[in-house]
């Protein structure tokens, strides 16, 4: 494998220009980045840039609901005549937090497991360890996120458990894999062999070697959990009314299909785009650290 | 011999697995604040009937003992009542269960085929604008959520061109096929009821299309690499020298070992629908598990989703035994690992 020194991601950022370079290669990347740059300023800022920032609560304005996208609401309104636009843009916040918290809170988790079982390999902990993870990947991702999160109060912070809890075991198998190579290379053995502790070996030694594959699917599983925590806001189980989650929103509107159509193509859109945007741009991530791996 | 023992081993572990799934859902369930019983029974219970319902469902015990006398009625088939219609759980789940794998089933079908088709034509247009419009569109269906697609296509063809049925299985008016396998189309071939059997496709095209787009597009573009690839190893180049036509190199010596990278994700591709159904079924008003599923969760009516995410896990396990055969089959080099 070719993951021997664990200086080459510092060599990487030697230049700003040669990351620039090797990440701009591939054009869509580059509208990757701008479509996550843009929805992080959206949501970042969502009190100062959202038209009308009170409509992502409780509020309501019977005179103006269920207008179609005009110049006073460019998406239009939603039944209780809340402007859809600003509901989307409080929408990516909560999208945009999920995917944050959910990733901090596996990253850890999964690669320490993998760390160890991986160290381990042969041995009862690997065993067990690794069998778990089995477990947990021998049903689909969201059926066991929906079974969590039905048992658990529906808010966006069961929900974020909920994704957490069947998503670690994806970065445990990956980081297990790496290190099941790594642990036999010349530098591993060299730090043994100098009395180096277990842990100095695991964190100091092992995973710097293992940065860029994670970060790689880090940055494309941003996307990924952003489209659950959208299902699970979709059937119920997540960001409770009257605050805005792009999948409840989605939910309401179909009750008023076809004649508001906007209330559905629009958060749909949205959705769509934030997804793109972190696959566009996680497969830059990609060609950027891989390219140097060859 | 060697793949026997391959398939031996095979399902033993995923025995094993499944096992380990029911102690990780049966822990989910009862570890949860609250009390089942309470839950089951609702707020106005007395408090005599709420510890009867305890001793029954063994709630006092240690949480080893409740697990075994749960295994011990799962086993004979007794996955308790449903809160929600008060029916046993596995009644409920067989009842449901064959519209979802019906579903899936389309689902699965419709992406093999057209993923293959895709990734052909990207490669025989490859780096042509054709190629390109196909890379850039499936950039988009992979970024888009089934239950969006399943909205968006019964928008188009359901509200505005009413070419399509926009809810269930079959229309009201056509008479039913006899219940022989669940799965209507089937059913309805079997029964030589072509007017069912027409109508029933049109119901679950625009489900099975929706659940199968993601999917489908990710897997083009792996057929389409994996035939580039292949098409500059130097055994098409032996065979275009000798003068075999193009068709026949492309489909007999560059298609079947260019499809044993999709085969292998497509148990991965079954996953995402299963877990998709659950969104595209409440689209569509389909009377299958997965609405089930999801109005169980609702209502925490903790017996059906166990019930259901152990059924779901079951046919998971399954499909992904069938994937591993058909790869194996493809690749003889998988079975002498």
């Amino acid at each position: 494998m070719t993951y021997i020194t664990h200086s080459r991601l510092s060599k990487s950022v030697d230049t700003f220009r040669e990351v620039w370079y090797k990440f701009s290669k591939n054009r869509l990347s580059i509208v990757g980045l701008l479509i996550v740059l843009i929805i992080t300023i959206l949501a970042a800022f969502a009190p100062y840039i959202a038209p009308y920032p009170a409509h992502a609560g409780r509020f309501v304005n019977f005179p103006e609901a269920s207008q179609p996208p005009g110049s006073r609401h460019l998406f239009g309104t939603d039944v209780n005549g809340r402007d859809i636009l600003s509901r989307i843009i409080y929408g990516y916040r909560f999208s945009l937090m999920m995917g944050v918290f959910v990733l901090a809170l596996v990253v850890p988790i999964g690669v320490t497991l993998g760390l160890i079982a991986g160290y381990f390999k042969g041995t009862l902990i690997d065993t067990v360890l690794m069998r778990i993870t089995d477990i947990f990947l021998s049903i689909p991702p969201l059926v066991l996120a929906l079974a969590i999160a039905s048992v658990l109060t529906p808010n966006l912070t069961n929900a974020m458990l909920a994704i957490s809890l069947s998503w670690w075991p994806w970065y445990t198998r990956l980081v297990y894999g790496l290190v099941s190579s790594l642990r036999n290379e010349f530098f591993v053995q060299a730090a043994k062999a100098t009395g180096a502790s277990t842990p100095h070996i695991l964190f100091r030694e092992i995973l710097p070697n293992c940065v860029s594959p994670v970060l790689t699917k880090m940055s494309l599983d941003m996307g990924w959990v952003i489209l659950m925590g959208a299902s699970l806001s979709f059937v119920g189980l997540g960001v409770q009314p009257p605050k805005p989650g792009l999948g409840s929103m989605i939910a309401d509107g179909t009750q008023y299909l076809p004649d508001s159509w906007w209330m559905v193509v629009f958060p749909g859109i949205a959705v769509m785009i934030v997804v793109l945007g972190f696959n566009l741009f996680g497969d830059g991530i990609r060609d950027l650290l891989s390219e140097e791996e060859a | 011999m060697e793949f026997m023992s391959f398939l031996v081993r095979r399902v033993a572990y995923s025995i094993f697995v499944l096992i380990g799934l029911s102690m990780l859902i049966f822990t989910i369930v009862r570890v949860m604040p609250g009390d089942p019983a309470r839950l089951a029974l609702g707020a106005r219970a007395t408090k005599e009937a709420v510890q009867e319902l305890r001793d029954r469902m063994h709630l006092d015990e240690s949480l080893p003992v409740q697990y075994y006398h749960w295994v011990k009625d799962v086993l004979q088939g007794k996955l308790g009542i449903s809160l929600w219609t008060r029916r046993e759980v596995s009644i409920d789940i067989s009842r449901f269960l064959p519209a979802t794998l019906e579903l899936v089933l389309f689902a699965a079908l419709i992406e093999a085929d057209v993923r293959i088709l895709l990734g052909v034509i990207g490669t025989r247009y490859r780096n042509t604008w054709v190629d390109n419009t196909l890379r850039v569109g499936t950039y988009f269906a992979v970024a888009t959520p089934a239950f969006v697609v399943a909205i968006f296509l019964s928008l188009i063809f359901g509200y505005m061109l009413k070419v399509l049925p926009i809810v269930g299985r079959l229309d009201p008016s056509v008479v039913a096929p006899p219940v022989r396998t669940g799965l209507i189309t089937v059913d309805a071939l079997i029964s030589g009821n072509f007017t069912a059997f027409i109508d029933a496709l049109k119901h679950i095209i625009m489900p099975a299309i929706a659940l199968s787009l993601g999917g489908m597009a990710q897997d083009a573009r792996i057929t389409r690499s994996s035939m580039s690839d292949n098409l500059l190893k130097e055994y098409i180049a032996v065979e275009r020298a000798q003068g075999i036509p193009p068709r026949v190199i492309n489909l007999k010596y560059l298609l079947k070992p260019s499809l044993i990278a999709p085969v292998s994700v497509l148990g991965l591709d079954i996953a995402s629908m299963l877990g998709n159904a659950f969104m595209v079924e409440l689209v569509f008003g389909w009377p299958g598990l997965s609405q089930y599923g999801v109005e169980a969760a609702l209502r925490k009516d903790l017996n059906a989703v166990t019930g259901v995410v152990l059924v779901i896990g079951l046919v998971y396990l399954t499909i992904n035994i069938l994937v591993d055969i058909t790869v194996a089959y493809l690749d003889p080099r998988v079975r002498l690992r």
